[in-house]
């Protein structure tokens, strides 16, 4: 290893002989200006990054501003839209009058339904009240366009036989309202039925089911509340059995995403796209990013996606989306559309057509009224574009109502912060409990609990995917109790998933107010879906007779000003699929304005199915109020979109966009159904496998590739099980995952399908760090994760300091010397 | 077994050759080929330049000192780096003073740096306690407390990165005509005239023209209660020959003394000396060379005294511990030299009179007069000198509350000067920044009062009230802090080995810690604060007392320290989850409470021994004893006696005439008691002996061998070195050397040999007499031999004690057996009986009185009676002379 000084030195030692001083002064005088600024600059710089937007962020909004009113499109491929902003009074366009009425979906026959409690995770196969007195409570949405005419809840039940049945009793309440109660007097393993009738106006949106157990097994005292022989057990098989009448649905953009998406739905929401006639970028960009907000709507709710070639395939109530210029999707010919349509244009209401870059949002029907229709379209592809744009962007989407809307301009929507993910923990290393969001994206107020078995306050505490806690975090909890607790076994702790980080006693009978306590946080416990759950553990000081607790006096707030101090530093390694389960790095930022999809030149259905399906995943992982992601043909992707952002790359083997994935080291499938792996090469016969694999983008060491991929279509299939079915999803880790299914039947996915498919994982590309942070920073996490060379680098350090500090010291005298 | 001791001696010998080698490469490398390549390296480099890089390059390693492993990586970071630095004073320690170890000295700095930086992220960051107010109030104050010592840590490896050692410049080539004139100034307030008497007369034996030398002695005792010393002095000064100047106001103290008498002389340098500071011979010659550099306006020597300090006496140190002071001058005072920045001390130092007129006299603004004019001086752009000779023996405070009073002075004057002159920020004083730095350091040294009692008080707080001042105090703590602590004492020890000894730095700032504390804040809030108090010097203690005054605080913080000791069982016991906490908090206080009950000791007023304090010096002693003369060496010396090696044992009588010859030439003649002698290991004879009744001269003579005539203080060099656990053990056993009963020194009588007979008469034996050999004669007592004395008698002369005559014969006998003719009557004298020892029974061989009684034959120790001294005394000495 040369001597960095060395070559500096080499350089400028002939010189020092020739020239004497006055260059050498100057350059030592530059190159000490140079290593002191470089130093303090390292310094400031990391204390200013890590305030804003690592490098990556600042790569991505030169875009904006070289294209600044092209907030949906970037791509330069795309036709440009406008770029002058129009006048908005001057964009309204006259529609035709009087506007056709609104379509509306006919309304089908009178239906049953019937919601069996195994539906619920909460029972799975049986649903067991214990102790003195228990309740279960279970929840269920009723669909939009549902009118209950008759509800019964039928209930199976078993109980102990040991139960006294004068003193027990099952109590079956829907939204608080008790429908009825029954004896618990079974005989000894007899099921007993119970169907109670339901009002139908009970039924609202949102339902809660409750079921609550009194169970004693002694006429005058229950000793033990622990007994085991109190129980009771609800079978999964009782159920809810709604007659419905369905209401027809007006379709109106007030409503949106309702009909194409209805949250409530208690079946799986099914979408169909229409295959334009060429797929081509406008398209696999809108489409992509529409099916990502149908992605952020779900969330976790079941979505199936099919793509239609045929306008005549769609099944009745099954909405349909059609995206594209009249020119490219002609099927919108054969539909009743609000506004006319002449050769392959779109006419306002003087017959004008529509300027090209006007998006047009309609909502009809199809199918003989018996299916709803989104149709966003436009006369160029500019306008069919905004129209997208207009529904992904939700400040925009909010304002649409009727059935027509005319998108004449959508204002840009910048890119969030890369680190700011909504939902996680905020980008501050500093904060209070107020600044996290409830599951509703509420800011917490102050909480108080009531009871002695009050449930923990479970608070999201997710870290960011590249979060690296180092020692030193903690929280300062506030809160507050009441009187009348038992000191001696009260107590507040907090836990993160379930693992206790501290607790304190709450030592005063007489109740105390705002109170602190402060927790060290290990760092390791921070994943990025932990969960911190406070929990008031209150006993009463006193009991009734009979043990009976008496608890409702017994609260304890937590304060929304419990504040949080967490040390963090930003590094992933990669690649690591574990973090996409995060959608990481791809959501960073959360509008995927980094991520672009690649298909093959000619995509396949398979192809332009699973980009739906990751569409969709990267959507429900992600939350912002615009989508910026962009999907491209493989040779319309440009180098520069090649470097800058993360890819994800779609297509068989043989038409893979990126034949630089298969060069990689480890696993890598080959032409003519051969695999390789390291340096075995076999052939197998038939290959149906899928593969996901992801590697360092060879175009930039920063950026990721995701290779999602098979030898046959079959694979890509699977693929797309894997992307859509959460419990595969969630298993996701290491950097290549085959994937195959164990049933040939695929196209019917059980419910349980980590049992129906067969998934490996391989770790075998290096892991890279990339971190989003300064390099001050990265030195220091190379050294944490290298302790060793702290002893020698200190020695070292010490050397050098040593070194220079005796030049300063001969210098000094020396110069004394000349002075004297 | 032969065969193992031959291996087990070779094998030593391998390794031992291999360690050597490997120390010289390792050395080589440190020292010589790792400078030598930065210098090739970077020549091109300015000063600035270098500097510059040298905070990159700090900038640049501090990931290093930001990082935290985990506890056992930290642990084995700190010991490879505890080994480091041992290996460094190892291969300083081989190293002969100077450039080597300088360099060894700048590199374990620079590590101990590293680590103190380490320590103090560490701290900053993780163990503050913010939990409650309490905590918040204590955990800032320790922080501070240790933000203050890591300054003055660094301060002080500021002030001993280069040590510069002066040699004298000799005036012999220049023309005596054109010597500078020197007056020398013995300002005095309130001592006593015979101390001063002694500098007067050191101050006259200095070496050097007489014309060009004058000496003034400044009285400032105006007040009505010194008169009678104020004419004692006059008379004194017109005995001695030299000029007494006094004024009619006491303003500002010593400056105005000296300032008031720079208007009425007018030598080119004056030669400042406290009035019990008495210079040696040579103190103008080796000083004024350096006058010949026009800049030069102060050479400042050190500060010595001859006497044991507080700390000194009540401890028991015997001189094997450096005092208070040695760190300053020979260290301290070196280094701040390097820099051109050397203070003035207030005594033993030249300085020239125009640059002091210049700066408009001593500065009097302060109570630290010394340091304040020095600092005007460097603001002028002047230079000092410092020549680390010693040249004065001065006396130190002997009571602890004097001590005590001479550095709250100190404290206050420095912290005056901190607050009105602000040495490191004041633009107005044209300053380097190295010289800012040096007095910043010791303006700011005398602030450690609050600090030093933070420490104390920290663990007692936690062991008491659960007050935490460091959060999550355990091992890791001690990982980070131990490196932190051990390599600044290791860094420490190569400049301090033969100075300041590992934790008595300690010692002497939990002493003073409460008085400096509030005189140093007091004289920040108000720097006009207080008055100049003229330290106590050649007090006598006499009985053993424990100065409670000025310790109050100290004891009761001791106080609290051991309480908090019974606690630790109750936390062991009661909160297992702290023991590392509790553990090192104890450990902390014990420590503590040895260096406070320590501490609390310097107060305890240990009785002085001798009458004088002695010199350990060699000087050439001749012993006249009747005709003959014996030459023998003092082992050590006094004004009251001296110790004298004689290489044989001699015969002589208890009281001689001895000679002291000094180590220029000077001479002085006492009469003097031999008390006792000593046979020492290699068979020589240590005597020693008493001054008897000196007279005047015969005192001012001694004063001038022993204080004078001296070429080198035997305190210049120090043998002893620093050994840290010694050093702590040392320590510990302090409280059971002081309550150690002072026994007298034994050893056996000298009288002259002599071989004669006499009689010996008792009124109980009528006329009856006995016949005894006397065996040796002393001016006080002798011892006689006799045989034959029934046992029934000896009882009755041993039990009464009785006066007996003795008639001694006028024959005596000589060596070989002849009776020879004594050539006066006989001569007869009363002695008492002392002792009677039991030689042997000698019944069977010579039976006198009574055949049947047995006899003995005895020796007996008698003594002549002091009250017949007046008429013995002459015959007693007539007959010794006539014995030899």
């Amino acid at each position: 290893m040369k001597n960095p000084f060395h070559s500096l030195f080499q350089s400028a030692s002939p010189k020092v002989k020739s020239k004497r001083t006055y260059s050498n002064k100057w350059r030592s005088f530059l190159f000490l200006i140079f290593l002191s600024c470089s130093i303090s600059l390292g310094g400031v710089m990391s204390v200013v990054r890590a305030q804003t937007d690592p490098p990556a962020a600042i790569e991505t909004f030169p875009k904006n501003s070289v294209e600044p009113s092209s907030p949906n499109l970037s791509s330069p491929n795309l036709p440009s839209p406008n770029l002058s902003r129009p006048n908005l009074s001057n964009s309204s366009f006259a529609l035709p009058s009087p506007l056709p009425a609104t379509p509306t979906v006919a309304v089908p026959a009178n239906g049953k339904y019937v919601l069996e409690l195994n539906r619920s995770p909460l029972v799975g196969n049986r649903l067991r009240l214990e102790s003195i007195y228990d309740e279960a409570r279970l929840r269920f949405t009723r669909p939009r366009n549902w009118k209950p005419q008759t509800v019964k809840m039928s209930l199976r039940y078993r109980h102990s036989p040991a139960l006294y049945a004068s003193r027990s009793n099952l109590t079956v309440l829907i939204n608080g309202t008790s429908i009825g109660s029954v004896p618990l007097n079974q005989p000894e393993t007899k099921i007993g039925t119970a169907v109670f009738d339901v009002s139908p106006d009970l039924i609202q949106d949102y339902n809660e089911i409750t079921i609550a157990a009194l169970q004693n097994n002694s006429p005058t005292c229950t000793q033990d509340p622990y007994d085991p022989s109190l129980w009771t057990e609800v079978l999964p098989d009782s159920k809810l059995v709604f007659d419905f009448q369905p209401q027809p649905i007006a379709m109106d953009f007030s409503r949106y995403p309702y009909p194409i998406f209805d949250t409530l739905s208690l079946e799986a929401n099914q979408v169909d796209y229409l295959q334009p006639q060429t797929i081509d970028e406008t398209w696999l960009t809108t489409a992509s990013r529409f099916q990502a907000a149908l992605g952020r709507v779900a969330v976790y709710r079941d979505m199936e996606t099919r793509l239609i070639s045929d306008i005549d395939q769609v099944k009745p109530s099954q909405p349909l989306i059609i995206i594209g210029t009249p020119e490219s999707q002609p099927a919108l010919k054969s539909l009743k559309l609000p506004l006319s349509l002449k050769d392959k244009q779109i006419l306002d209401g003087k017959q004008q057509p529509f300027p090209k870059n006007v998006g047009l949002l309609m909502l009809t029907t199809a199918d003989e009224n018996r299916t709803p229709v989104l149709v966003a379209t436009g006369n160029g592809a500019d306008g069919v574009a905004k129209a997208v744009q207009f529904l992904v962007q939700t400040p925009d989407r909010q304002i649409g109502t009727g059935n027509v809307i005319v998108v004449s301009e959508v204002a840009p929507v910048p890119s969030p912060p890369l680190r700011q993910w909504s939902g996680y923990l905020p980008v501050e290393n500093r904060f209070q409990l107020r600044d996290l969001q409830t599951y509703d994206r509420q800011p917490y107020k102050d909480v108080s609990v009531r009871g002695s078995h009050a449930p923990a306050l479970e608070v999201d505490f997710r870290a960011l995917p590249d979060d690296l806690f180092v020692p030193g975090s903690s929280m300062t909890l506030n809160y507050s109790y009441g009187a009348q607790v038992n000191p001696l076994t009260s107590l507040v702790e907090v836990q993160i998933d379930g693992v206790p980080l501290a607790g304190s006693r709450l030592s005063s009978a007489d109740g105390a107010m705002r109170q602190s306590m402060k927790i060290e946080i290990t760092p390791d416990r921070i994943k990025p879906n932990s969960k911190m759950q406070i929990n008031f553990r209150l006993d009463p000081r006193e009991r009734r007779s009979c043990s009976r607790v008496t608890d409702q006096q017994l609260w304890g707030t937590i304060h929304a000003d419990t504040s949080f101090d967490l040390k963090r530093e930003h590094l992933s390694r990669m690649p690591d699929l574990k973090l996409m389960q995060s959608a990481f790095p791809f959501a960073a930022p959360q509008d995927l304005s980094s991520t672009a999809i690649v298909l093959p030149q000619k995509p396949s259905p398979q192809d332009v199915a699973l980009m739906l399906e990751v569409s969709a995943r990267l959507g429900r992982l992600s939350r912002s109020d615009a989508l910026q992601l962009e999907a491209f043909r493989a040779d319309k992707l440009t180098p520069e979109k090649r470097k800058t952002s993360h890819l994800i790359g779609i297509g068989t083997q043989a038409e893979f966009p990126f034949p630089e994935a298969f060069e990689a080291d480890g696993f890598a499938l080959k032409n003519l159904l051969s695999r390789q792996r390291g340096q075995s090469a076999v052939q197998t016969l038939p290959d149906r496998e899928g593969v996901l694999k992801e590697i360092v983008s060879p175009w930039n060491s920063d950026r990721v590739l995701l290779a999602l991929t098979g030898q046959t279509d079959t694979g890509l299939d699977q693929v797309s099980h894997l992307i859509s079915q959460d419990p595969l999803f969630y298993q996701l880790e290491g950097d290549t995952v085959l994937i195959s299914a164990n049933q040939p039947n695929l196209s019917e996915p059980s419910p349980d399908a980590k049992q129906d498919f067969n998934l490996e994982f391989l770790h075998q590309s290096p892991r890279r760090e990339v971190s989003t942070t300064s390099q001050f920073e990265r030195l220091l996490i190379m050294l944490r994760n290298n302790w060793f060379v702290l002893a020698p680098g200190l020695i070292a350090a010490a050397l050098m300091l040593y070194g220079v500090a005796q030049l300063y010291l001969k210098k000094f005298t020396g110069q004394e010397q000349k002075d004297g | 077994m032969a065969s193992s001791s031959t291996t087990s001696r070779a094998r030593p010998r391998m390794p031992r050759s291999f360690k050597q080698r490997f120390s010289d490469v390792l050395t080589r490398l440190l020292v010589d080929r790792l400078p030598h390549a930065f210098d090739q390296m970077l020549k091109w480099l300015s000063k600035g330049q270098v500097a510059v890089l040298l905070i990159s390059l700090i900038l640049f390693f501090l990931p290093l000192v930001t990082l935290r492993p985990n506890i056992w990586q930290q642990g084995i970071v700190a010991a490879i780096v505890i080994l480091l630095g041992r290996l460094f004073l190892h291969l300083e320690e081989r190293q002969p003073e100077g450039r080597g170890s300088e360099l060894l000295h700048l590199l374990l700095m620079a590590l101990s740096i590293m680590m103190t930086l380490r320590y103090l992220f560490y701290r900053a960051s993780y163990t503050l306690n913010f939990d409650e107010w309490i905590d918040t109030v204590f955990s800032m104050l320790l922080f501070m407390a240790e933000m203050y010592g890591v300054m003055t840590l660094i301060l002080a490896y500021f002030q001993t990165l280069k040590m510069r050692n002066r040699k004298s410049i000799t005036l012999e080539e220049i023309p005596v005509a054109q010597w500078s004139t020197v007056d020398i100034y013995i300002p005095t307030y309130n001592e006593e005239v015979e101390i001063v008497r002694k500098t007067l007369l050191g101050a006259l034996a200095i070496d050097y023209p007489e014309d060009k030398k004058q000496i003034y002695v400044l009285d400032d005792g105006r007040a009505e209660k010194y008169r009678d010393r104020r004419i004692q002095l006059e008379q004194m000064c017109e005995e001695l020959g030299c000029t007494m100047l006094t004024r009619d106001n006491n303003d500002h103290a010593k400056a105005g003394n000296i300032n008031t008498a720079l208007q009425k002389t007018n030598g080119d340098l004056v030669l400042i000396l406290d009035c019990d500071h008495i210079p040696v011979r040579g103190f103008l010659k080796e000083t004024v060379g350096f006058f010949l550099k026009d800049k030069v306006s102060l050479v400042q020597t050190p500060h010595w005294f001859y006497n044991p300090d507080p700390f000194e006496r009540n401890l028991f140190t015997q001189g094997r511990v450096p005092v208070g002071n040695e760190l300053f001058y020979k260290v301290l005072q070196r280094g701040n030299d390097a820099w051109n920045s050397a203070f003035f001390c207030g005594s033993a130092a030249v300085v020239r009179r125009s640059h002091l007129i210049a700066i408009g006299g001593i500065a009097t603004e302060t109570v630290t007069e010394d340091c304040h004019t020095s600092l005007k001086l460097h603001s002028k752009g002047y230079e000092t000198v410092y020549y680390d000779k010693i040249m004065v023996a001065g006396l130190a405070p002997e009571k602890f509350s004097s001590y005590v009073g001479q550095q709250v002075r100190w404290a206050r004057g420095m912290a005056q000067i901190l607050r009105l002159e602000n040495p490191l920020f004041n633009l107005k004083l044209k300053l380097r920044l190295s010289q800012r730095v040096c007095y910043f350091s010791a303006t700011s040294h005398f602030f450690f009062g609050f600090p030093r009692l933070m420490y104390a008080i920290a663990p007692a707080m936690f062991l008491l009230f659960g007050i935490n001042p460091v959060k999550g105090l355990g091992l890791e703590t001690l990982a980070y802090a131990l490196p932190h602590i051990i390599l600044s004492m290791q860094t420490n020890h190569i400049p301090y080995k033969r100075v300041r000894f590992s934790f008595w730095n300690e010692i002497y700032e939990f002493a003073m810690s409460f008085q400096a504390g509030i005189v140093t804040v007091l004289a920040l809030l108000n720097p006009k604060l207080g008055t100049f108090n003229v330290t106590d010097k050649g007090l006598v203690v006499t009985e053993r007392s424990f100065d409670l005054e000025s310790m109050r605080y100290l004891v009761l913080v001791g106080a609290i320290t051991g309480a908090s000791l019974i606690a630790v069982p109750f936390w062991l016991i009661i909160s297992p989850l702290e023991t590392q906490a509790v553990l090192i908090n104890a450990l902390w206080c014990l420590f503590n409470l040895l260096l406070v009950s320590a501490a609390c000791l310097a107060a305890f007023e240990q009785p002085q021994l001798r009458r004088a304090h002695r010199l350990p010096r060699h000087l050439k002693a001749i012993i006249h004893s009747d005709d003959s003369q014996l030459i023998g060496e003092t082992i050590d010396i006094s004004e009251s006696g001296a110790q004298i090696l004689l290489d044989d044992w001699p015969n002589i009588p208890d009281e001689v005439r001895v000679e002291l010859v000094g180590d220029f030439g000077a001479r002085a003649l006492l009469d003097a008691r031999v008390v006792r002698a000593n046979a020492t290991d290699k068979l020589q004879v240590v005597l020693a002996i008493d001054f008897l009744n000196p007279s005047r001269t015969q005192l001012d003579d001694l004063t001038v061998v022993l204080f004078s005539d001296v070429r080198e203080w035997y305190a210049q060099h120090r043998t002893e070195t620093d050994k840290p656990f010694q050093s702590l053990r040392f320590i510990a056993t302090s409280l059971r050397r002081a309550f150690r009963d002072l026994k007298p020194a034994d050893g056996m009588k000298v009288r002259k040999q002599v071989r004669t007979t006499a009689k010996l008469f008792w009124e109980e034996w009528g006329e009856e007499s006995y016949t005894v050999k006397v065996i040796e004669w002393g001016m006080h007592d002798l011892r006689v031999e006799l045989s034959g004395i029934p046992a029934l008698q000896l009882d009755e002369l041993q039990y009464s004690k009785p006066i007996l005559a003795l008639l001694i014969d006028p024959v005596i006998e000589s060596r070989s057996g002849d009776v020879l003719p004594y050539s006066s009557d006989p001569q007869s004298l009363l002695v008492r009986v002392e002792s009677i020892d039991v030689l042997g029974s000698s019944s069977t061989q010579q039976p006198q009185i009574n055949e049947i009684e047995d006899t003995l034959r005895v020796s007996v120790e008698l003594s002549f009676p002091s009250s017949f001294d007046r008429q013995q005394r002459n015959k007693i000495k007539e007959i010794l002379r006539s014995l030899s």
